[in-house]
């Protein structure tokens, strides 16, 4: 989203509601990926992403646009806080069953293609869970908030080198666990 | 997939493969809920919530306990700071309450990482509260000075802007793991604008001398005692929840307070210069003597933050400045600056001793080299550091560390360096350097040492007398036993991962015995109660004043006839006996623990004679444990006070 029109559609919000609709529309897609990946559970995540969008739209004409990416930061702060919260509350990871996962795609796929899908994704998102709760945080905002290594950084109240380079370790991490799976899961 | 594909683009593109999307009757439904909520007026929930719902959302069920103790300490805290100097009435230190009761308030927004700033945690889960000594020196209008202490760790820093008071958390690891309950804090605030904190009306204030300055002492705290209102505000549209608070809402809790003089509690406030300083102990009965603190920094224990601040200069930009540390021990005195980027530790220190600063495992390393540092010949190590090899005691930082970190062993690499005679090291865990890329870091790293030599000259002679006493109950004990009680002369004496339970007597062997034991000191938010069902590994110390004839152990324990024994002696000549063996059949266990001495247990035994004592080490099936510990426990060993 062009940040001339983030900027102006905030603004415009405290006099037309409706104008929410567009960020809703960008930022949801994000917002619902980034939490599936952190709690898996599709319950859990519509749970989240309810709780988030609702204290969104508590807060958001109070909320100063302070640049680029500043919604997104704030937006996203507000889920990081509400991840750690319910990771809080959670005494151990659980089993989760494939049907209790989220959907891949709104759009129609194949069953085939889309048990594939949810597969890759259940592995996914537990060899995650294995890297350290900060990588964690740092590889889900990249890759399904879609944001960058600056707003990050402003999230998670780090400097954007530290971003860099537990993107890179964590990266490195993650791709040799999922070789070390795929050759548990071949032998 | 080409496997000559770098792996990264690999990864990268499964992740932007699964990517969950969801359904859109969910989209669409919660969009029109937002689009209602964002076109009506948004009014505050104000509710009574369920007394359950202020504890468990804020605190982790498992942290209950010390949480009640710690929002009890951040209460009274917030109430000492709460109320201007009203009336000078008591002196220029505390305000003296007309009553030991009040009503207070406490309000607690769900999402703040408050439970570990309180806890004092050396291993925060969140940053909020964090500061390094150069933020905080950059939010006063004064220098901080920072107390060089013997055997206690700065863990955390924290600041009020208001009053400019920079609080400095201390973590005991002669306690080690205890940091959840024991903290102490170290208080400085210009004194004009110091807010004297209240204190029951009964509270007894003693006057004491603090070097050529008077300050006052007070023992005890407010205590809760009952809740009287309780009342909750959650922001608007939030679902409740039988069980937990959302994040974002408030609490507010009003209740009653008592003043009770509990001798857990300690405070002592005194000003020098145009500083006020205030040291505030928990759980400090027996363990702490704060009065000795408090002399200590004036004596010689104060350094300038400014000397500390960015040093050294040049650290890779991926090392986040933690905390530094200065600590002044009998025999070497350093600077230790300690860095944190999730698993990877990193320290760099500098000291006057001739002798490494951190400890070494006990295997050889993988690797040893030399190499040049500016010109100067370094030393190159790497390995894996074993935790139960851990030689001699546990210096800082190791000391820092849980036991949990230690689970699995830890890879190692430092360079060792002398320049401008001064020992300076840099050490790495869970990272892997190259040894030029360390050597090159540790070659642009800038020092601006503080004058070591200097500053030791200028500071009074070290006074046993004002040494902060850490120990468990050796008081206790020795107000039973009517003898000296020795112990180890610093906790760093007594290797890792052992930790110290009770002190105690035993009245019918008329021996004072101290047992280490390999436990989770998190699960202790008190003094560590010693299990009736210890089981080795165990360490034990024994002691008694010699009797004309000594017969056995002092343990009481069977002496096994099959035993290897061999004449030691310390490192200053006494000579001492060791003996080593399995327990055998018909041995008597160890009357107060049924699961010690028993047989097919392993044994090591050191025996000698001190200043009129007869003492006693043994290690029970600690086979980490060797006859060099032992010994150097022997020879640490000192009268508690």
């Amino acid at each position: 989203m062009q940040a001339e029109y983030e900027r102006w559609l905030l603004a415009q919000i405290k006099t037309d509601p409706t104008v929410f609709r567009e960020l809703y529309a960008y930022y949801f897609p994000k917002v619902y990926a980034y939490i599936a990946y952190r709690v898996r559970r599709k319950q859990d995540t519509e749970d989240l992403v309810s709780e988030i969008f609702l204290v969104v739209v508590e807060q958001i004409r109070d909320f100063e646009y302070r640049g680029e990416h500043s919604f997104a930061a704030w937006l996203f702060r507000i889920a990081y806080n509400m991840v750690c919260q319910f990771h809080r509350q959670q005494n151990r990871t659980q089993y989760i069953p494939l049907e209790d996962l989220p959907a891949m795609s709104q759009n129609d796929l194949s069953p085939d293609h889309e048990l594939m899908k949810k597969e890759r994704f259940a592995l996914l998102s537990q060899l995650i869970s294995t890297l350290s709760p900060r990588r964690q945080e740092i590889i889900t905002l990249k890759y399904f908030g879609a944001l960058r290594n600056q707003e990050i950084a402003q999230i998670l109240g780090l400097d954007e080198r530290t971003i860099a380079s537990h993107l890179s370790r964590g990266l490195r991490e993650l791709h040799d666990k999922y070789v070390e799976s795929e050759l548990f899961i071949h032998e | 997939m080409n496997e000559f594909e770098p792996h990264t683009d690999r990864i990268e593109q499964l992740l932007n493969d699964a990517t969950p999307a969801s359904d859109v009757s969910f989209y669409e439904q919660l969009e029109a809920h937002l689009l209602q909520r964002l076109q009506k007026p948004t009014i505050p929930i104000q509710g009574h919530s369920p007394r359950r719902w202020f504890w468990r959302a804020i605190f982790p069920t498992q942290y209950r306990m010390a949480a009640a103790v710690m929002m009890t300490i951040a209460v009274t805290l917030a109430v000492f700071t709460a109320f201007p100097s009203l009336a000078q009435s008591l002196n220029q230190f505390f305000k003296r309450d007309t009553s030991d009761v009040k009503v207070q308030q406490a309000e607690v927004m769900v999402g703040e990482d408050n439970f570990d700033f309180f806890r004092g945690s050396p291993f925060p889960t969140g940053e909020a509260e964090l500061f390094s000594l150069e933020e905080a020196q950059a939010r006063v209008s004064y220098s901080i000075t920072v107390p060089q202490t013997d055997g206690i760790f700065l863990s955390r820093l924290a600041l009020n802007e208001d009053t400019e008071t920079v609080i400095q958390i201390y973590t005991v690891p002669s306690i080690r793991g205890l940091n959840g309950s024991f903290f102490l804090t170290f208080e400085q605030t210009p004194a004009n604008l110091y807010e004297p904190p209240s204190i029951g009306a009964s509270a007894v204030v003693e006057e004491v001398a603090i070097g050529e300055t008077t300050g006052a002492y007070v023992v005890g705290t407010y205590e809760t005692q009952s809740q009287l209102s309780e009342v909750v505000s959650m922001p608007s549209g939030v679902v409740q929840d039988d069980n937990f608070l959302p994040y974002g809402s408030v609490v507010r809790i009003d209740y009653q307070s008592v003043w009770v003089n509990n001798p857990q509690w300690q405070q002592l406030a005194w000003q020098d210069g145009n500083k006020v300083y205030r040291v505030t102990a928990n759980w400090a009965n027996g363990l702490l003597n704060i009065r000795a603190f408090a002399e200590g920094v004036l004596h010689n224990t104060m350094i300038d933050a400014g000397q500390l601040i960015g040093m050294p200069q040049g650290i890779p930009d991926e090392w986040q400045a933690w905390v530094e540390n200065v600590t002044f021990y009998d025999d070497y005195q350093s600077v230790v600056y300690e860095y944190r980027d999730d698993e990877v530790f990193v320290f760099i220190s500098e000291g006057s001793a001739n002798v490494p600063i951190f400890d070494r495992p006990e295997a050889a390393p993988d690797t040893h080299e030399m190499l040049s540092i500016g010109g100067h010949t370094g030393d190159y190590e790497a390995g894996l550091w074993e935790p139960r090899l851990l030689t001699l005691g546990s210096m800082p930082p190791f000391s820092r560390m849980t036991p949990e970190m230690f689970a699995e062993p830890i890879p190692y690499q430092w360079v060792r360096w002398q320049a401008n005679g001064l020992t300076r090291e840099v050490a790495v865990f869970n990272a892997s350097y190259a040894p030029d890329e360390l050597a090159d870091i540790a070659d642009h790293l800038v020092f601006t040492s503080p004058d070591y030599a200097a500053r030791r000259s200028q500071s009074s002679p070290a006074r046993a007398d004002l040494r902060p006493v850490w120990r468990y109950a050796e008081a206790s004990a020795e107000s039973y036993s009517q003898f000296d009680v020795y112990v180890p002369r610093h906790i760093r004496f007594i290797p890792w991962p052992y930790n110290p339970y009770n002190t105690l007597y035993d009245y019918r062997m008329g021996v004072v015995w101290q047992p280490y034991g390999i436990y989770d000191p998190s699960q202790f938010y008190s003094t560590p109660v010693i299990p009736e069902d210890l089981e080795p590994p165990v360490l034990l110390i024994f002691q008694r004043p010699l009797k004309q004839q000594e017969q056995g152990l002092l343990s009481g324990c069977a002496w096994p006839e099959s035993s290897t024994r061999e004449a030691l002696q310390l490192a200053d000549g006494t000579p001492v006996l060791y003996t080593t063996g399995t327990w055998e059949a018909g041995s008597e266990p160890f009357i107060p623990l049924e699961r010690l001495c028993i047989e097919g247990q392993h044994f090591q035994i050191i025996r000698w004679r001190q200043d009129g004592m007869a003492f006693e080490i043994m290690a029970i099936d600690a086979n980490d444990i060797t006859p060099a510990h032992l010994l150097t426990i022997a020879g640490s060993m000192e009268r508690s006070r």
